[in-house]
């Protein structure tokens, strides 16, 4: 009865259905309030969603070059990782009986599937454009994992578990960790590589429209590219909520904390929205010293100020 | 005959028939080792189902002065170890008839090599006598300087290398033994219990610790293993470096930290093993990052991975320690793998050399599919069995004193680096372009493959039935050493325990997902255009080849002035002990020679101080 059980949690509620469906609407709230930023009215809501429906029905094209399989299989193995990652996350915070020890970094590698799948997907095309893409994603992804990878372990830290249950309860009982020293820095962080993990600018460097055509999608069209951008979607819906979860006291549908999670939720995205419409795009480079330099020892910053009790 | 007897004897005896096949007898010399190895297989299975069993001859006494005892001794963690250094014996053999099959050079002595080395490291594991033990290490090392040289280019400086750094280990391994024997009169393993708050005590571990990190590849001893790897052939590299000398090194450390030393955590000594771990994982990845040849790239990856096991073992904490000894399977199986992969390259493209190599998984599918979950049971991607293992030494870094957590930074990022890396490989390998020369290339036999799977499919089953191996092998074997009782580890390991069978199902899910949003899409109608679209640009088909070898260029160009020094080693291997050391010899040789000044009277003057000194010394003596 339990694998049916985590089906349905996996296919409907909180996995695949209700992960797209709020992932494709903040990518509507990013199109909106980037919209209002240039001045521009935005598209209504459900454009999105009639994006994903238009794009199925284009045609599939692969070039004569391209490793097919690999070349079409890569964005599902993406979609099923980010459902997953997803999936784990609000199962552990909805139902925390469900919650095992090792959670939180499962979640933490599960997120660089996708990346990893967009890689292969582009290296399978065989276009040096989509190369060039998929050696910065992978450039992009070892440079943010560090400090992301120590302002989690912060949080794990304080908590002495790795377990989402865990975590939540001590912040439920000791507040979140955004109220300590350790824990702001941490946050501050973590958005940024949130940032970069959702290759929003100025990290879009792997897609670089203007530069590398669409980089790791550029040989992409129809089924498979709205696949793609269901993914992102999910991706920016995914990686908020594990923000959340580790320094935010995490989600809830319980009463009144549906608002609070609502706002919290929205509140990141808009930080994301905004830095992405503030900033031009950084050169590979230069995001690898920002995230190897000065978000580094912030999160070297946090971690002990976080083992001195901070 | 004892039955322990025969796991020593049996392949020792082949290995002396398969000596006398000439060069056109390959195949029949090839199918008696496989007989063999498949026999010692079975009888490592036996002997599994049995458990314990004991074997004792005293070789010869020298009055109370010494004694040698020809020790044996059957139990969970040996039987466990020789399991499988029979298992990687018969998948190797069977690769090697493969692999061997329309090469003209080699004779049979190939396979009596191999089947030396299995009958060593099988009296290694089953040893109980110290002595014992160092002369099998002996005899591997002999074992791995010949097949060394049976290599390509290039074998000569490599063999050396690797024998001088080893027979540097086995030496400081026999000073441990001298030391054990005259301050404790014992060389039994299993009745000795030496504490290391004394200074004695502290000198005879590291000079053993030497000798087990030496066989496994941890830095600073590490050099051997990237120096052998161009040279010699994959078969060699994936039984030796990435799967024997892995368990061996391994089950030494482990025996010597935690049964003979008994480590605790938070001791100086355990400190000094895992900062040597965490720096192993560290810098042995960076310089993997950088590599332009498979084999090599592969080889840096195998002294990666010792960090783990060394880090976790060395812990004392007991979670970690399981963990470690789980990744030393794990990756003595993944390890494995992916040198059998490149053996596959080297057979069909006759290169490893990344430049060269690309596009190749639509003609080599089963190579690259094997690779593909071998590289992600590396980088520690759930479900496979890397994840597991490696998360368990995590979750011993959270338990033990505060530092460990900057372990558990290095840990974890080692292992996103290690992605980035096989990234780099599967891109070069087997996706981006081919060069239109290798268009005729054909998948390897079906000997080669039938090994490259049965890893491939091991990784998946280790990974989500991981309890399967962790209850049959790893915690029987660390039960009654670290103090804490098998119901305890059960518990401790079992109660965060994730569910890799539902989170696989899941996943398949998902895929079925994408595949039901392709079938509404209009998926099934593919248009095949001519070629890729780089802005209307029509270029050819070298042109567009671009080799992931320098996929990371901008981290080495960027971060020059702190890696300058670990990339412009990372070559010739940087934290060499080797070189260091080569250098220093070489200095006082130069002083030597100096000396040697061909002078009569100088050397009458030295010949004069030194029968002074002697004198000197049998007076003082005499009094």
């Amino acid at each position: 009865m339990d694998a049916a059980r985590y089906l349905l949690y996996y296919l409907i509620f909180p996995g695949f259905l209700f992960t797209a469906v709020v992932g494709l609407l903040a990518t509507w709230v990013d199109r909106k309030v980037t919209a209002r930023v240039h001045w521009r009215v935005g598209p209504p809501w459900y454009q999105p969603f009639a994006d994903t429906v238009k794009l199925l029905g284009k045609e599939v094209i692969v070039p004569a070059g391209a490793k097919a399989t690999g070349f079409l299989i890569a964005p599902v193995i993406g979609l099923a990782a980010a459902t997953l990652a997803s999936t784990i996350l609000w199962v552990a915070s909805l139902y925390p009986e469900t919650s095992f020890v090792g959670d939180s970094i499962v979640v933490l590698y599960i997120m660089t599937i996708p990346a990893i799948a967009m890689i292969i997907g582009a290296s399978a095309s065989g276009n040096p454009l989509g190369i060039l893409g998929a050696a910065r994603e992978m450039k992009l992804l070892f440079a943010y994992e560090l400090p992301l990878v120590i302002v989690m372990l912060t949080t794990v830290y304080k908590v002495g578990s790795f377990s989402i249950e865990e975590i939540l309860n001590f912040q439920s009982s000791n507040g979140v960790m955004l109220g300590s020293f350790s824990g702001t820095i941490a946050f501050i962080v973590a958005i940024f590589c949130a940032q970069a993990k959702c290759t929003m600018l100025p990290f879009d460097i792997p897609e670089a429209e203007t530069e590398l055509a669409g980089g790791t999608h550029i040989e992409y069209s129809g089924a498979p590219l709205a696949v793609i951008k269901l993914n992102m979607a999910i991706m920016f819906f995914v990686v908020p909520i594990f923000i959340i979860t580790m320094f935010w006291g995490g989600v809830s549908f319980d009463g009144i904390r549906i608002l609070t999670t609502i706002l919290k939720f929205v509140a990141i995205v808009t930080i994301m929205v905004l830095i992405k419409n503030t900033n031009p795009r950084v050169r590979i480079d230069q995001a690898l010293r920002f995230f190897w330099g000065p978000m580094l020892v912030l999160s070297i910053i946090a971690l002990i100020l976080a083992v001195l009790g901070y | 005959m004892h039955e322990l007897l025969y796991v020593i004897v049996m392949p020792a005896a082949m290995g002396v028939l398969t000596l006398f096949f000439p060069k056109k007898a390959r195949l029949p010399a090839g199918i008696i080792a496989l007989i063999s190895a498949g026999w010692l297989f079975i009888k490592a299975v036996k002997l599994f189902g049995i458990g314990e069993s004991e074997y004792f001859r005293t070789i010869f006494t020298m009055g109370d002065v010494f004694q040698f005892d020809f020790a044996l001794k059957l139990y969970g963690f040996s039987s466990f170890v020789l399991l499988f250094i029979a298992l990687f014996g018969v998948l190797i053999v069977l690769y090697s008839i493969g692999y061997w099959f329309k090469d003209r050079e080699t004779s049979g002595i190939y396979y009596s090599y191999i089947l030396w080395t299995l009958s060593a490291a099988g009296c290694a594991v089953l040893s109980d006598n110290l002595l014992l033990l160092l002369v099998c290490w002996e005899v591997l090392t002999l074992l791995l300087y010949l097949l060394v040289n049976l290599g390509g280019e290039g074998h000569e400086t490599a063999a050396q290398k690797c024998f001088t750094i080893l027979g540097f280990s086995d030496a400081a391994m026999f000073l441990g033994v001298i030391v054990i024997w005259i301050a404790y009169g014992t060389l039994s393993i299993s009745s000795l219990s030496i504490s290391t708050g004394t200074s004695t005590g502290v000198i005879a571990f590291l000079l053993l610790f030497v000798g087990a990190i030496a066989k496994a590849g941890a830095m600073p001893l590490h050099s051997w293993v990237p120096a052998m790897a161009k040279p010699t052939q994959a078969p060699t590299m994936a039984f030796l470096p990435a799967a024997l000398d892995k368990l061996l090194g391994i089950y030494l450390l482990a025996r010597i930290s935690l049964d003979i030393f008994a480590i605790r955590p938070g001791s100086g000594l355990s400190l000094m093993m895992m900062i040597i771990g965490a720096v192993t994982i560290l810098f042995a990845v960076l310089m993997a990052l950088v590599q332009h040849d498979f084999k090599k790239l592969l080889s840096f990856h195998a002294v990666s991975q010792v960090g783990y096991m060394v880090l976790g073992v060395g812990s004392g904490i007991p979670v970690a320690i399981v963990g470690g000894l789980f990744h030393m399977l794990n990756n003595a199986i993944y390890k494995s793998g992916l040198f059998l992969a490149a053996g596959a390259m080297e057979k069909r493209v006759g290169t490893t050399d990344l430049e060269q190599l690309g596009g190749l998984a639509k003609l080599m599918p089963v190579t690259f599919l094997t690779t593909v979950v071998a590289a992600l049971a590396i980088s520690g991607v759930p479900p496979f069995n890397g994840f597991v293992s490696k998360w368990l030494v995590y979750q011993g870094m959270l338990e033990g004193p505060g530092y460990n957590v900057i372990f558990l930074v290095v840990a974890v990022f080692g292992s996103a680096l290690t992605l980035a890396s096989f990234v780099k490989v599967l891109h070069s390998v087997f996706l981006g372009r081919r060069q239109e020369k290798f268009d005729g290339v054909r998948e390897v036999g079906f000997t080669m493959q039938v090994p490259m799977i049965f890893l491939a499919i091991l990784c998946i089953v280790f990974g989500i039935y991981a309890k399967l191996p962790l209850e049959q092998f790893i915690l029987p074997s660390v039960a009654g050493s670290t103090g804490v009782g098998i119901e305890e580890m059960t518990v401790s390991t079992a109660s965060g325990y994730w569910s890799p069978a539902v989170a696989t199902v899941l996943m398949v899910a998902g895929m079925f997902i994408g595949l039901i949003i392709y079938a509404f899409g209009k998926t099934r109608r593919v248009r095949v255009v001519e070629d890729v679209w780089i802005g209307g640009n029509v270029l050819e088909n070298e042109e567009m080849r671009i080799p992931g070898t320098h996929f990371y260029k901008t981290v080495t160009d960027d971060l020059k002035p702190a890696y300058s020094a670990l990339f412009r080693d990372g070559k010739s291997g940087a934290m060499d002990a080797y070189n260091i050391w080569g250098k220093l010899g070489f200095s006082v040789v130069q002083v030597l020679r100096g000396l040697h000044n061909g002078i009569l009277s100088t050397y009458l003057s030295w010949t004069i101080i030194g029968l002074g000194a002697l004198a000197f010394a049998l007076m003082f003596l005499a009094l």
